[in-house]
């Protein structure tokens, strides 16, 4: 099976047609893309039907980004024979920084993050953008929650006060 | 691995591209895509449950593998002579007889896969397309959707291990969301309503269609008085055959699925408003060649279309994949398994598809939760959840601020004042109700001590508490005090010869039991006349440190019965290991493994809770006093979590108190 020296690049192509050259190395980042890319190795042309050009972007980023930083923390361990923990500390500490930065996004955009991370199995990514939602949700009313979801309340008003006596408990801080 | 090259598989099997090379053509726009498809037909009639397995095509495109209707006679057989590698990545979903194959997860097995679909079967509850996008019927009235209907899978009916199935990317469980057809840039959308009876309302799934030939048969014509929907007899319908194959020119003839005409579950799909003389041709790699063929005409009217829709999807996605209230049901499980419950509940008066989502999410509603006395404001609690290890704070009614709360229970705990008076209630401090309980005369409890019960059992109207009474010269009680709905007044049991201080103590199946010391016998008694009814022998030490080791000894009801679990200690190196007895016929029974029960452990006794989530199968939560060198003031505990499986200890946070379990319920 001859392989072509771009064999490391691979073209991913989100739902409106954009096309994104990444290295096969971030590419399998994502469980969904390495694992088409073991059955068919000539495989390089990958259309995402499911992930629109921004959020993909967005996704390659985040696969670059913790890529880098682990090939970063392996470039070091193999230099000093043995990896040092504050450095590795401090590495994973900026990571995290930069994760978080990272999710400092509009609840659309975390929304399809979640679900692009989902379809393409990055489960970094999908763990970051469930935690960050769950975040969103911690300590706020119902009425808070839909306000920052931006979500339609379908419940009539004696679903909720069922749904509220039910737990009146949780409720204490809303009212 | 695929050969694309030479004479794989697939393309032995691939029947519908018979003459045609496998290799992929480069396409007019130079791009290289779907390398693979297959498409199987089998010969023999499939016996068995497995019927949807003789119903499907599989279409392999690249990695990504769709299923439709085989024809009749496909046999597993068949099926498997596919390439292992693509059964192995796709999963199935089944709408009604029409099945779609996406990834399914590493390790899955033809077997598995007929098994979950015979399961989908069974439980599949109805769906439907609507006829026609313009006109959908009103949501009640189901049996008006006349000519179609599709049955999708709900995921709630589903056992648990085939839902695990489902964890990789697919979007199955909310019908509201995009199917991962293949697709592309150019690719025509179009948008198919489906109506979902159990949410009475419509959504709209975008189906993209790219490479995909999608073809209603126009030979069969809908049956519109077959409307009965409801149980599950599809109307007579036909059914696209979604088929693509590169490697073949996109001519008008192009399709190549063998559609059987008279197929008693043929799937109707209207793509365009209800003309039943259409055929719909999509091809956006081929834009000249993407027809709309009524009556074979009308090309240029075509290619607009797909333009259109081309440019039309941004907003149109923006519905349908940033609405959180319409999240994939299994991305909504994923957040509210880190939410603690207090945030659970509030999701859960957020809509309706959260409120269902939080419902199901939460098994944890039968998971106790420790509390203690906050710190800050002594009219307040403090309540931890052991899974979540998030704390919140509740408050408690004026009439309670002074009032000490012991348990463990479901939902009510028990109330008392450490002083003089003795007024006891059940307190259940989640809804702040609270039943008055019968006055504790003073000559009926021990006096001159600091009042401080435990609660044994408060079900069936029955509430026992226990109160262990040390006095100086070693001489020490144990008093049952058992109370039921309309007594005026408790029926003390004492104990007066204890050997030790403390020993386990329960009161299990209207008996009173006790084990004074780790290893000695068990006493039953009578709660009525305090006689002694059967002494159970002791159990046998199984190791020569046995008897040496720091030991203590709880008493658990459970579904098994009653549980004795010994926990024996290493306290430097913070090591334990539990060991669990079953009473069974008068005797104790070792146990190894509490199957899908989670134990929640404090002071003797505690509480068995089952199907606390399979992280918590088998395992022991329980709180701990540590050493008292601790530089904080006041009694300090810990909460440990022991795994049976594995015998290890993880210790999850320091307590100020031992707290005491109870579940948030308000059961009584």
């Amino acid at each position: 099976m001859a392989r072509s020296s771009t064999e490391n690049m691979i073209t991913l192509m989100s739902s409106d047609g954009e096309e994104f050259m990444v290295t096969e190395k971030v590419a399998r980042e994502c469980t969904t893309i390495r694992n088409m890319l073991e059955d068919d190795c000539v495989i390089t042309n990958i259309p995402l039907p499911n992930v629109t050009s921004d959020i993909l972007s967005m996704v390659i980023e985040y696969c670059m980004e913790h890529v880098a930083a682990a090939e970063k923390a392996a470039a070091e361990t193999a230099e000093k024979g043995s990896s040092s923990a504050p450095a590795a500390a401090k590495a994973n500490k900026d990571l995290e920084e930069w994760d978080k930065a990272f999710m400092n996004v509009d609840v659309y955009t975390l929304c399809d993050l979640i679900l692009a991370a989902n379809y393409l199995n990055v489960s970094g990514l999908l763990d970051l953008t469930i935690q960050t939602a769950a975040n969103l949700i911690k300590g706020k009313s119902p009425e808070q929650i839909r306000k920052t979801f931006h979500i339609q309340n379908d419940l009539s008003l004696e679903e909720e006060e069922k749904i509220r006596s039910q737990t009146p408990w949780a409720f204490e801080k809303s009212e | 691995m695929p050969d694309l090259s030479g004479n794989s598989p697939d393309t032995d099997l691939n029947q519908f591209s018979e003459g045609s090379s496998s290799a992929p053509l480069p396409l007019s726009n130079g791009r290289q895509e779907y390398h693979n498809m297959a498409a199987i037909r089998g010969s023999e009639t499939l016996g068995g449950p497995q019927v949807e397995i003789s119903q499907c095509y599989v279409l392999r495109f690249g990695s990504f593998t769709v299923c439709l209707h085989p024809p009749a006679g496909s046999t597993l057989d068949s099926l498997s002579s596919l390439v292992p590698m693509e059964i192995s990545q796709c999963y199935m979903l089944r709408f009604g007889s029409f099945t779609f194959c996406l990834h399914p997860p590493e390790g899955s097995t033809l077997d598995s896969l007929s098994s979950l679909i015979s399961g989908l079967q069974q439980h599949a509850p109805i769906y439907s397309f609507g006829p026609n996008p313009g006109r959908w019927p009103e949501a009640q009235n189901a049996s008006s959707v006349s000519n179609s209907g599709v049955l999708i899978p709900d995921q709630n009916p589903i056992s648990a291990p085939q839902r695990a199935m489902f964890s990789g990317p697919t979007y199955i469980s909310n019908p509201g969301v995009q199917l991962p057809v293949p697709s592309s840039v150019s690719s025509p959308r179009f948008n198919l309503p489906i109506f979902n009876p159990s949410f009475g309302q419509y959504s709209v799934w975008q189906l993209h269609t790219l490479n995909s030939t999608l073809i209603p048969n126009p030979s069969v014509a809908p049956n519109s008085n077959q409307t009965d929907i409801v149980n599950s007899s599809l109307p007579p319908l036909t059914y696209p055959s979604l088929l693509h194959n590169p490697s073949m020119p996109p001519t008008p003839n192009a399709y190549y699925g063998s559609v059987p005409q008279h197929h008693p579950d043929n799937l109707n799909l209207n793509l365009n408003g209800g003309s039943r003389d259409e055929t719909v041709v999509l091809n956006p790699c081929r834009p000249s060649q993407v027809g709309n063929f009524q009556a074979q005409n009308s090309d240029a009217n075509s290619n607009q279309t797909s333009e259109g829709s081309a440019t039309a999807p941004p907003t149109q996605r923006g519905l349908a994949m940033s609405d959180w209230g319409l999240l994939l049901t299994d991305m909504i499980d994923e957040i509210f398994k880190k939410l603690a419950e207090g945030d659970l509940a509030n999701c859960r008066a957020v809509c309706r598809a959260w409120n269902r989502a939080a419902h199901r999410t939460n098994s944890r509603h039968s998971i106790p939760l420790l509390i203690e006395r906050s710190i800050q404001n002594s009219s307040c609690l403090e309540i931890l959840s052991p899974i979540t290890l998030e704390r919140s704070i509740i408050s408690l009614e004026k009439k309670f601020a002074d009032s000490w709360l012991a348990g463990p229970a479901y939902g009510y705990l028990i109330s008392y004042e450490r002083r003089t008076t003795q007024r006891l209630h059940l307190y259940n401090a989640f809804t702040k109700q609270a039943i008055p309980l019968p006055f504790m005369r003073s000559d009926n409890r021990a006096s001159s001590l600091v009042f401080q019960p435990s609660l044994l059992y408060n079900k069936d109207t029955t509430v026992v508490i226990s109160f262990l009474g040390v006095k100086t010269r070693g001489d020490n009680s144990l008093t049952f005090y058992k109370c039921q709905a309309g007594d005026d007044d408790w029926k003390a049991v004492r104990i007066d010869d204890l050997a030790v201080s403390g020993g386990a103590h329960a009161y299990f199946e209207a008996s009173y039991y006790i084990i004074e010391s780790t290893w000695g016998p068990t006493r039953v008694i009578d709660p009525d006349s305090g006689e002694v009814i059967c002494v159970i022998p002791p159990i046998e030490t199984e190791t020569s440190t046995d008897q040496t080791a720091e030991q203590h000894v709880y008493l658990v009801e459970s579904p098994m019965g009653l549980l004795r679990v010994s926990r024996q200690s290493d306290d430097e190196l913070e090591s334990f290991t539990f060991r669990i007895h079953c009473l069974n016929n008068a005797k104790w029974e070792r146990v190894y493994c509490i199957e899908n029960c989670t134990l929640f452990l404090e002071k003797d006794h505690g509480l068995c809770v089952e199907n606390a989530g399979t992280d918590n199968f088998n395992t022991i939560f329980f709180t701990r006093s540590i050493a008292a060198n601790e530089i904080f003031i006041g009694s300090r505990a810990k909460l440990y979590k022991y795994s049976m499986r594995d015998c290890s200890t993880l210790s999850l946070v320091t307590l100020r108190t031992k707290g005491t379990w109870v579940v948030p319920c308000q059961r009584f």
